[in-house]
């Protein structure tokens, strides 16, 4: 990256992040999303008594919640862009494409991750009792997210830019991610399990999911790259 | 040489043509009028010139070289008819992103950004967003983003559209400052006044150029004492012109007939 795209790159991320303190759009939309699930997850588990491990469902409770969070949030990354036809200036100016998508995805995925980050200690509070601690390292279930969160933001910036331009958005997103999420989604919840639940096998269980995700991230990441150019001037 | 040459651009939105196969050149340092009514394929044809969208057929090339490029773009500006603006930053900030993306930093951004909004008579208030702004001082906050990185070649889509008539004098008056300095500009209007103003008019009807000359040419073509006469006038012509071509369509088969 040469000295003017990281000027540009610093110049569209800052602008995002100075937005979204200014309306908070994103981070309330998923937030909230957030909350409002782990009420629901409460009343769906609460007949199962005091019998039931939660942890053994909670890497999928969570997955579920952020994937669909992230929706909320990867919806509106480009609604400022689009409203007032912003992204026609930044297309007529000398900048890489991919610097727009680089500068997007990691405004995406700082959000993603506060709110997940913001979002875990909830959890815990609702649904693990005291003697149901995270068996491994919690540095774990954070690499976990790191990664995830990463081929999470790098999909949802491409598809977000796709379906910005369509009617129905909101559905059209949907409808693309979720089935594009479903190797990393799996992959996630393993790894999210095998640091939760612990055992003698766990690290390598961890390990190997974790490779999973690092793969989808790389192999994701490198198509929005070379899609973006064709993507966001379509 | 021309700074600015499209040739033969043909537009399509679905099964319609909006754009029929028209074609101009623009010299440097000339203020250049799309004159024509709503719908008459006035935007459509600076979006192609600005590289916003490409035509079903046909080239533009600017400064020699064929268009869309990324490198063109720095010598480029453009207003579009919408704002183009973050309503949820001010002025200055909105200035300052823009200027980064052009490479524009410290002293020499601060001094772009004070020529731009001078040239677009815009006095802004360093606290208040930009949503806080009334249309017209946001019309001016668009156009100062657009000359902020001093561009050779300025397209401008209704660039006075809210504005009142005394920043639209101004505005114009800066117009010609800037095409006097060497800035070749390409405006669209349908405002006869702001018409009178251009180097240059093009008048577009039904996504064809049915008159192109000076505002004194056009007049004295057409013979007519106003440029809104004058629009009238080649208007008529082009669909006189249109119908008999249709009449000599119809009658050929029939006298085919005839002759069999």
């Amino acid at each position: 990256m040469d000295g003017l795209a990281w000027r540009q790159f610093k110049a569209i991320l800052r602008k995002d992040i100075v937005m979204e303190l200014r309306t908070r759009e994103m981070v309330t939309s998923m937030g909230l999303y957030a909350i409002l699930t782990m009420v629901v997850y409460q009343v769906a588990l609460s007949e199962a008594g005091a019998s039931l491990d939660v942890r053994l469902v909670m890497p999928g409770l969570i997955w579920v919640a952020f994937i669909f969070m992230s929706l909320l949030g990867l919806n509106r990354s480009f609604v400022h862009e689009k409203d007032q036809g912003c992204i026609e200036a930044l297309l007529l100016a000398p900048i890489d494409r991919p610097v727009i998508f680089f500068s997007k995805f990691t405004g995406n995925l700082l959000f993603l991750l506060v709110v997940e980050v913001l979002s875990l200690p909830v959890f815990s509070f609702l649904f693990l009792q005291e003697q149901q601690g995270i068996a491994n390292p919690v540095w774990m279930v954070g690499l976990v997210l790191l990664g995830a969160s990463i081929g999470i933001s790098g999909v949802g910036t491409l598809l977000a830019t796709i379906s910005v331009n369509t009617s129905g958005r909101d559905i059209m997103l949907a409808v693309l991610f979720v089935p594009l999420m479903y190797p990393l989604l799996r992959a996630a919840v393993g790894a999210t399990f095998a640091a939760v639940i612990g055992g003698p096998a766990s690290a390598a269980l961890f390990w190997g999911w974790m490779a999973w995700v690092a793969a989808f991230d790389v192999i994701m990441l490198l198509v929005a790259f070379a899609l973006y150019e064709f993507v966001i001037g379509a | 040489m021309p700074v600015l040459v499209a040739r033969d651009i043909v537009q399509r939105f679905g099964k319609q043509e909006v754009l029929h196969g028209v074609s101009l050149g623009v010299e440097k340092g000339e203020v250049l009028g799309l004159l024509g009514p709503s719908g008459a394929g006035k935007t459509t044809f600076v979006n192609i010139l600005a590289g916003v969208a490409e035509p079903v057929s046909g080239t533009v090339d600017a400064f020699g070289e064929r268009m869309p490029s990324l490198e063109l773009m720095r010598r480029m500006g453009y207003m579009a008819q919408s704002d183009a603006l973050y309503y949820d930053l001010t002025a200055a900030e909105n200035l300052q992103f823009f200027g980064a993306i052009y490479g524009l930093t410290g002293a020499a951004l601060k001094r772009a950004g004070e020529r731009a909004l001078d040239t677009a008579r815009l006095t802004v208030d360093p606290r208040k967003f930009v949503r806080d702004y009334s249309g017209g001082m946001r019309r001016r906050l668009s156009l100062a983003t657009a000359i902020l990185h001093e561009p050779e070649l300025l397209i401008l889509d209704e660039p006075t559209i809210g504005l009142d008539p005394l920043h639209r004098v101004d505005i114009w008056e800066s117009f010609s400052r800037m095409a006097e300095n060497g800035t070749t500009i390409v405006v669209t209007t349908h405002v006869m006044d702001e018409a009178e103003r251009c180097d240059r008019l093009a008048m577009i009807r039904d996504g064809v150029f049915i008159a192109i000359g000076s505002p004194r040419e056009l007049r004295e073509r057409a013979g007519a004492a106003t440029l809104e006469d004058a629009f009238l006038h080649f208007a008529r012509a082009e669909t006189a012109q249109a119908d008999r071509e249709q009449a000599t369509e119809h009658a050929a088969p029939e006298a085919g007939g005839r002759d069999a």
